[in-house]
């Protein structure tokens, strides 16, 4: 810098043409975010069109087939609950159906009671409710009261009091009346609100396949995972890498099969390596250096006065080090499954599918080399390159409990295989694999 | 292949560690560019982070002509004056005979040297209008006609607004008795 400078032009461009500043921590990150998603935007794009046109489609589906389910279970009940069925299915019923019973013939009250809730059964079971379609359950409640009006007063009362059963009645209770006609008709009469509640408790309790009360086999929960992991690079020293997964995962489930998509975060680590080579000055000896001399009065000899100095010798040494490194990847998980076994609340399933990884964050911290005996010549990354993405096939057994009707807990041992190695330089010929623990809940709204 | 020949090689490919190394090497250099056009460090910060955005967005197109440094250093400028041209600067037409009249004063005096950090200061608490044309016209060596170009304002209205900025910092730079009258010197010499 000179003494005094003839201008401020002059002042400003010398003084500061050097002049730099470390930018803080957070300025590249927010740069490496920058391009990955720019980057990697279209591919993102891509997948979550996918999985839009995935999941709209199994919804369109799931709908459309509630409908036809349900009427095609009409159709079939229509069928069972022919009134000559009915009368075959009606143990002890000796008169037709549709016959209003009058007590022309003198008969007790409790065989009365008993042949009215015969006809109640079989006056039911001829309207033409089973044949209505779910839409037009309130024109069948109607229906169902305009012919009640010729049924006995006990009978309207019970249909005011619950014009819903009506529907329901018909569907579950034929569905299930091959099953509870020998375990109750022998003990019980013939009353529908016996075989409601039965049908009713035997259904709430039935299944695993998440049902509604309406039957419809298919529906959707969401599921919070962790996933815990031991990565196998399968290099020459059988290297093994630790890292933890968290995804949030909407589950489209109908019959035994379901399908999961999801997305999270991935934390991975890895060990940065750095050669690091510095000169080490060794001692080889030393030597006296003459600072001045006088000469001796007495004598006449020069008398030299010297300090010792030491010789070294210059030897470059080097070494290699390593560091701890995080990475950050975003996962996007998609799985096929299928439950191969139920006992009471706990459930085995089967799946396998595929994960796509983008890296997000790189955390190489570096290292610093200092030693009061060394200079430092050079420290050299040698820490391979990281791919920004890559694919990783995955299959695992889950194991799943259901805690209530909307809770489960499940825990899946999982095994994931990479596509490709994770480094840009093909260091190793094998790809890497990795075995975790998926723990998790899923809810059901 | 020279160490930025291979780095530029890899930011082309996309390798996130050879554009962190292209950062590492030159962000110092262009954050005390960018803190040269901006009020504090954190304009500064944005200004750089958009501008090595545009860096790896275009490096595909650097020539290798010229430096890299001076490149890049071209891509920061412009971030920057972009930037203001957003936040829309208003100069203020002057007289060129005012202009004449600031410049004669200060023919005869000398500057001592000064902290870079407190030049650094002194050109963040100029205006904004000011500190733009004073960079441009000190820094990057632009002329007034094309300073005139780039920020779409009259000859004059550079001229004036480096003048004043100029005026503005040799009174600060008196306060801190960094201003030294060279008639004086040359008495001492003698």
């Amino acid at each position: 810098m000179k003494d005094n400078y003839n201008n401020i032009d002059e002042l400003l461009r010398e003084s500061l043409k050097d002049y730099k500043k470390e930018p803080s921590a957070g300025v590249w990150n927010k740069i490496s975010i920058r391009l990955l998603l720019s980057g990697a935007g279209r591919y993102l794009s891509v997948i979550v069109f996918l999985i839009a046109i995935i999941t709209g489609t199994f919804i369109y589906i799931s709908f459309n087939n509630t409908e036809e389910e349900l009427k095609g279970a009409i159709s079939e009940t229509s069928d069972m609950i022919s009134p000559e069925k009915l009368t075959d299915q009606t143990p002890g019923k000796d008169d037709k159906p549709n016959k209003i019973i009058n007590n022309q013939n003198h008969e007790s009250p409790e065989v009365l009671q008993e042949k009215e809730s015969d006809a109640e059964f079989s006056e039911i079971a001829d309207l033409d409710v089973i044949n209505s379609s779910p839409g037009k359950a309130n024109g069948s409640v109607a229906e169902i009261k305009d012919k009640a009006t010729d049924l006995p007063e006990s009978q309207i009362n019970h249909f005011d009091i619950y014009p819903e059963l009506a529907r329901l009645n018909n569907l579950e209770k034929i569905k299930h009346i091959e099953i509870s006609k020998s375990s109750f008709s022998s003990l019980m009469k013939h009353n529908r609100y016996i075989k409601n509640i039965e049908l009713r408790y035997d259904y709430k309790f039935n299944s695993s396949v998440p049902k509604d009360d309406y039957g419809r086999k298919g529906a959707w929960s969401y599921g919070l995972f962790i996933t815990p992991e031991l990565i196998f690079i399968n290099d020459e020293k059988n290297s093994k890498k630790k890292a933890i997964n968290i995804d949030i995962t909407g589950i489209y489930s109908r019959n035994d099969w379901f399908i999961q998509v999801g997305a999270g975060i991935a934390l991975s680590e890895d060990n940065g390596a750095y050669r690091i080579d510095y000169a080490q000055y060794d001692s080889i000896g030393y030597y006296y250096e003459v600072t001045s001399f006088s000469i001796d009065p007495e004598t006449g000899e020069p008398v030299f006065k010297t300090t010792v100095e030491n010789v070294y010798d210059t030897v470059d040494y080097n070494t290699t080090t390593s560091t701890n490194n995080l990475y950050t990847y975003f996962r996007l998980p998609v799985f096929v499954g299928f439950k191969v076994n139920q006992y009471k609340r706990l459930s085995i399933y089967l799946k396998g599918g595929a994960i796509y990884s983008i890296l997000l964050n790189s955390n190489e911290p570096g290292i610093d080399y200092t030693n009061e005996k060394a200079t430092r010549i050079k420290i050299t990354d040698e820490t391979p390159d990281r791919i920004q993405s890559y694919w990783q096939l995955s299959a695992a057994i889950g194991f799943s409990y259901s805690l209530t009707n909307n809770l489960s807990l499940s825990a899946e041992p999982v095994f994931n295989y990479y596509m490709k190695p994770v480094y840009e330089q093909r260091l190793y010929s094998k790809s890497p694999y990795a075995i975790g623990l998926r723990i998790g809940m899923i809810f059901k709204f | 292949m020279t160490v930025d020949e291979k780095i530029i090689e890899g930011c082309i490919s996309g390798k996130r560690r050879a554009q962190n190394q292209l950062y590492k090497q030159y962000a110092p250099g262009m954050l005390g560019v960018c803190m040269r056009y901006c009020i504090n460090m954190a304009e500064a910060e944005d200004i750089l982070q958009e501008g090595f955005i545009k860096v790896f967005k275009y490096i595909k197109s650097f020539r290798k002509e010229g430096s890299l440094e001076g490149w890049i250093r071209r891509i920061m400028i412009n971030t920057a004056i972009s930037h203001y041209k957003k936040n829309k600067i208003y100069f203020n037409e002057i007289n060129e005979m005012d202009i004449e009249l600031v410049e004669e004063q200060y023919d005869n005096v000398s500057f001592e040297p000064v902290d870079q950090e407190v030049l650094m200061n002194l050109i963040q608490n100029l205006a904004e209008g000011y500190r733009v044309v004073l960079n441009l016209y000190v820094f990057e060596g632009y002329s007034h006609k094309e300073i005139a170009k780039i920020l779409n304002i009259s000859e004059n209205t550079s001229k004036s607004q480096l003048s004043k900025a100029r005026k503005l910092l040799r009174k600060k730079l008196e306060n801190l008795n960094k201003v030294t009258d060279r008639s004086i010197i040359n008495e001492r010499q003698l």
